[in-house]
């Protein structure tokens, strides 16, 4: 939604900028969509050296969130990490829109910690914009899909696929060639939104949906299946009463997304959110409702992890109350998103539904809930680079996988978007196995195991969790990316200081040798078993960490306390 | 069998109802699931082959769970060879291959791998016991213990990957970690249980191994004739896979006992000792339990000598004992005077007989088995204990056998 002074300006931009692109050219890959898979495949491509153009429905909505207003969480906050690690722009636009921010399960050990942000939603579209309409190499041009054109194989050209994407064709007949593609649509795909029990055809309310391209898919021999996922309703936060909610604050320090960042933007202004519940005559209302609403009616998957209210009150009726999570959407806005109550009752009773709720007696609702269905691709279809085994040149990120969340689109918008590229130029892919980072474990999973539910990313889900953490995301990816080419030079140059600086803290630490009693004197006390064990060593044991170590090594006081703190973490999980 | 699509060929042309008789239910063909009587004609000449019974399983209701057909037909040489090659000038119809419509079963998910290998256990059972175990296998007793341990290993994954993909603010319940916990120890408890019962399985598949030892002439070779004489058991010679050395295969009390051949009790080798005692002790060490045989009179003596001299004399044999593994049988105690002993003191009871052959270290080594003797006064009294590791008997005589074979079947069942 967008208000007053701000939006002129940023139309302002968007303007000047369309006028500025060429209106043809040749060009080497194009992303369709501009939602968080496309524009990190945009970046990414652009980054290989190829030249990318991305084709978006409206210039305004790139870098929209359509649902949640925050990033990261657990398991998703490591993903935003390895996007950044590989040159990505989700991290940035993160740590400077960033309204509050949360390390969650910090208690419980690094390899679960999940680093999660609010997000106020102009801040976001500006800064994605921003940084996306001067990308090195990325085109963007407002247009609608309307049809892929397919080169079919020759027989026995032995590349195993049914034929190459040679171009697009756009609603307005415009013939687009190109050699590499990579469709992003999100839920836009024949999208369908359900709202009690009307529904209508839209990718996101008040947005068409992409039809033509349903169609083309299928045509191509793709099955697509049907998936459901919904949002809540937004609220007016002049409307709330939060006295005597519960109220949670951000971080005091809170650790930025990307590796280039030494802070975020808004440490010293973060906003609170305020947690609620539902109540039993909340959930009575949705039972005598519940035929009313269709989305719930159908038999398609929706996601497990984000389920509707409806969801919620039939799978676990026992429970008297629901979480709820009032978060402001931004610092120039009144819109209040309530975490945990989406749903698709009819639009006339949600306000009523919502007035049940503590804090919400007064409640105004801005925009109603719904629930949307799109077709996605069964991801099987698609090998390690997320390009299709059918056809060739052409890749599949984000949504459209199956995948639900920001998060997961990025990741793979960015191996999509850094693959194409290679492929344009000819260059050998990138392939991230699942001892990489989860941006592997979640291509390895929906490529070998398909997408029955929507696809979230879980900690759970890696076997090599004690090694694959956030916090080091940058040493198991960027040198990757580097050769790759899809690392630029300033990422490479603070990533390389970054880890020498590291390296020589522990070659620092590991020369530090004492004896049990020599410990001991230095007060930490260990197994007196005549075992020597180095400072580096020591890092294991709970309550010794380099800050504890600087008394007797002097030399740690130099070092920046960041690295300092990666340190200490690399000592518990080696 | 038939296989089930090219049914309706071979129940036109090979299959005809019996003259004055209609298919049960009226119908055109035989009513599936009903045994009905038929006649099987030849396809091409129309002549009879066989008056026989019928009956066919519609899948999926059937051993494979495809269409099945059985005819049952008079077991003469002529009948069978007959009815194949009629069958054989059908089209597409081929012999199966061994074990084929139990594949079939097995790939159309009627039966799991625990149960096929029941199945083959069940055929290839030779004794009672290793006919019990294995159908209880082929009747999917093991394939749900093994569904047991999954279901309690997923939960208690699911519960564990709970708490780590939430967690803090979610509110998961009370107790999960310690729920998973203790589900995790009770499935590796089961699973330590299964993998203690000193290969009990493997050994009822196999057979149990045991071996005879003793001096020259305490009887090991009428102790041999005896297992192998009682009930005519003997199931099938084994040529062993060592040099020369020959196993005979038992059944004792249900159980598949194996006996390996130690020296003294084939009549035809050679008498070196050395070479024998060598013999000997590769077949106690490699046996699951041994017998060792000795004549009651000279172990009497032999002990009240031991008790007089206070020497301790040992054979190469008495090596050989182990305090678990070796049972014995004091044979020929038809020969001892049944006269009250001259001197009170002196041991006569097996047991006490037996802990005495017990080399110096074993014996002082505790065990509860021991602590159940019960030293009765009666010269030719057994105590009735369960743990009876040692009998008295006399093989010619047949005194004492019965009670020897049964206390060592008990012995064996409860390994």
């Amino acid at each position: 939604m967008l208000r007053g002074l701000k939006n002129a300006r940023i139309k302002g931009n968007l303007l000047r900028s369309a006028h500025s692109l060429p209106s043809s050219g040749h060009y080497d890959v194009c992303i369709i969509g501009g939602g968080h898979a496309g524009c990190e495949a945009a970046a990414a491509s652009a980054r290989t050296g190829a030249r990318t153009l991305l084709l978006t429905q409206k210039l305004e909505t790139i870098g929209e969130l359509s649902c949640n207003p925050s990033i990261g969480g657990v398991g998703k906050g490591t993903l935003v990490r390895e996007i950044d690690a590989l040159d990505g722009v989700m991290g940035r636009v993160a740590d400077k829109a960033g309204i509050q921010f949360q390390m969650l399960n910090r208690s419980k050990g690094a390899a679960v910690w999940g680093p999660r942000a609010q997000i106020d939603r102009v801040l976001y579209k500006k800064n994605m914009q921003n940084i996306l309409f001067s990308y090195p190499g990325l085109s963007i041009k407002a247009a609608s899909v309307f049809d892929l054109v397919i080169e079919e194989s020759t027989p026995g050209s032995g590349s195993g696929s049914v034929g190459k994407v040679t171009g697009v064709k756009l609603d307005s007949g415009e013939l687009i060639p190109c050699s590499q593609f990579v469709i992003c649509t999100g839920t836009f795909l024949s999208g369908e939104i359900h709202m009690g029990m009307k529904r209508w055809p839209a990718g996101r309310i008040g947005e068409a949906p992409s039809v033509g391209l349903s169609a083309s898919l299928a045509n191509a021999g793709f099955q697509l299946g049907r998936l459901q996922t919904g949002t809540p309703a937004r609220l007016d936060g002049k409307t709330i009463n939060f006295d005597g909610l519960e109220r949670q604050d951000g971080d005091v320090q809170p650790l930025p997304f990307s590796f280039l960042n030494r802070e975020v933007d808004n440490a010293n202004n973060q906003v609170a959110c305020f947690k609620t519940r539902t109540t039993l005559e909340t959930h009575r209302v949705v039972r005598d409702n519940l035929h009313q609403c269709v989305h719930i009616q159908e038999t398609k998957k929706g996601p497990r992890y984000c389920p509707s209210l409806e969801a919620k009150i039939l799978r676990f009726g026992h429970k008297e109350s629901h979480n709820i999570w009032l978060e402001p959407e931004g610092y120039d806005s009144d819109v209040i998103y309530p975490n945990g109550i989406s749903c698709s009752l009819p639009e006339e009773l949600q306000e009523p539904m919502m007035r049940t709720i503590p804090g919400l007696e007064n409640v105004k609702m801005v925009k109603p809930a719904y629930g949307v269905e799109y077709d996605h691709i069964d991801p099987r279809e698609l090998g390690p680079t997320l390009e299709t085994k059918r056809i060739q040149g052409l890749f599949l990120a984000g949504q459209i996988n199956g995948t639900t969340g920001y998060e997961e689109a990025g990741a793979q918008g960015i191996v999509a978007g850094i693959n194409a590229g290679l492929a344009a130029l000819q260059k050998p892919p990138l392939v991230l196995t699942r001892a990489d980072g989860f941006t592997g474990v979640m291509i390895d999973d929906l490529i070998v195991k398909g997408a029955e539910e929507p696809y979230r990313m879980f900690t759970s889900r890696s076997e090599y969790r004690m090694t694959i953490r956030s916090d080091n995301a940058d040493l198991r990816l960027t040198e990757k990316g580097r050769k790759a080419g899809a690392v630029s030079d300033e990422r490479w140059k603070t990533f390389e200081s970054a880890r020498s600086t590291m390296s020589t803290v522990i070659e620092l630490l590991k020369q530090c040798n004492l004896s049990p009693q020599g410990w001991s004197a230095r007060g930490i006390q260990v197994n007196k078993d005549g075992g020597w064990r180095d400072a580096f060593h020591m890092l294991r044991y709970p309550n010794v960490t380099t800050a504890a170590l600087q008394p007797f090594i002097p030399e740690l006081a130099q070092v920046d306390p960041q690295l300092l703190s990666r340190v200490d973490i690399e000592g518990v999980f080696l | 069998m038939v296989r089930g699509i090219l049914m309706s060929i071979f129940m036109e042309r090979v299959v005809k109802r019996s003259p004055d008789m209609t298919w049960v239910g009226g119908l055109k063909g035989p009513t599936p699931w009903k045994l009905q009587r038929c006649r099987i004609v030849h396809p091409e000449s129309g002549e009879t082959i066989d008056d026989g019974l019928i009956v066919c399983f519609k899948g999926p209701k059937s051993f494979t769970s495809e269409d099945v057909v059985e005819l049952h037909v008079h077991s003469g040489r002529a009948v069978i060879s007959a009815a194949l090659s009629a069958l054989s000038k059908l089209p597409a119809f081929r012999p199966a291959e061994p074990g084929e419509f139990t594949r079939r079963a097995y790939l159309n998910g009627r039966l799991d791998l625990t149960q096929v290998e029941g199945l083959k256990d069940l055929i290839d059972a030779e004794t009672e016991g290793q006919r019990k175990v294995a159908l209880r296998a082929a009747e999917g007793v093991t394939k749900q213990k093994f569904d047991q341990l999954r279901a309690g290993i997923i939960s208690a994954l699911a519960k564990v990957e709970a708490l780590i993909d939430f967690g803090e603010g979610e509110e998961i319940e009370e107790g999960v970690y310690e729920d998973a916990k203790s589900k995790v120890q009770k499935v590796l408890d089961t699973i330590q249980g299964y993998l203690n019962d000193h290969r009990r399985g493997e050994l009822l598949r196999s057979g149990i191994r045991l071996a005879i030892f003793g001096p020259p002439n305490a009887g090991k070779s009428s102790l041999l004739n005896f297992l192998a004489q009682r009930e005519a058991a003997i199931v099938t010679p084994i040529p062993g896979t060592t040099r020369d050395i020959l196993e005979l295969s038992l059944d004792i009390g249900g159980l598949p006992v194996i006996i390996a051949d130690t020296a003294g009790l084939r009549k035809t080798e050679d008498v070196v000792e050395k070479i024998g005692i060598e013999r000997a002790r590769n077949a106690v060490e490699s046996a699951d339990i041994s017998i060792c045989v000795l004549s009651f009179p000279e172990a009497v003596q032999q002990q009240q000598q031991r008790n007089d001299l206070g020497s301790e004399a040992s054979s190469h044999w008495q090596e050989l004992i182990s305090r678990d593994n070796t049972f014995f049988l004091f044979n020929k105690s038809d020969l001892v005077d049944s006269s009250p002993m001259p001197s009170p003191s002196l041991p006569s009871d097996v047991e006490t007989l037996r802990l005495s052959l017990l080399s110096p270290e074993s014996q002082h080594e505790s065990s509860t088995a021991d602590l159940d003797l019960t030293i009765t006064p009666k010269l030719d009294a057994c105590p009735p204990a369960a743990t009876t590791k040692a009998w008295k008997a006399s093989l010619a005589t047949g005194d004492g056998a019965e009670e020897f074979l049964e206390g060592f079947a008990e012995v064996l069942r409860k390994r």
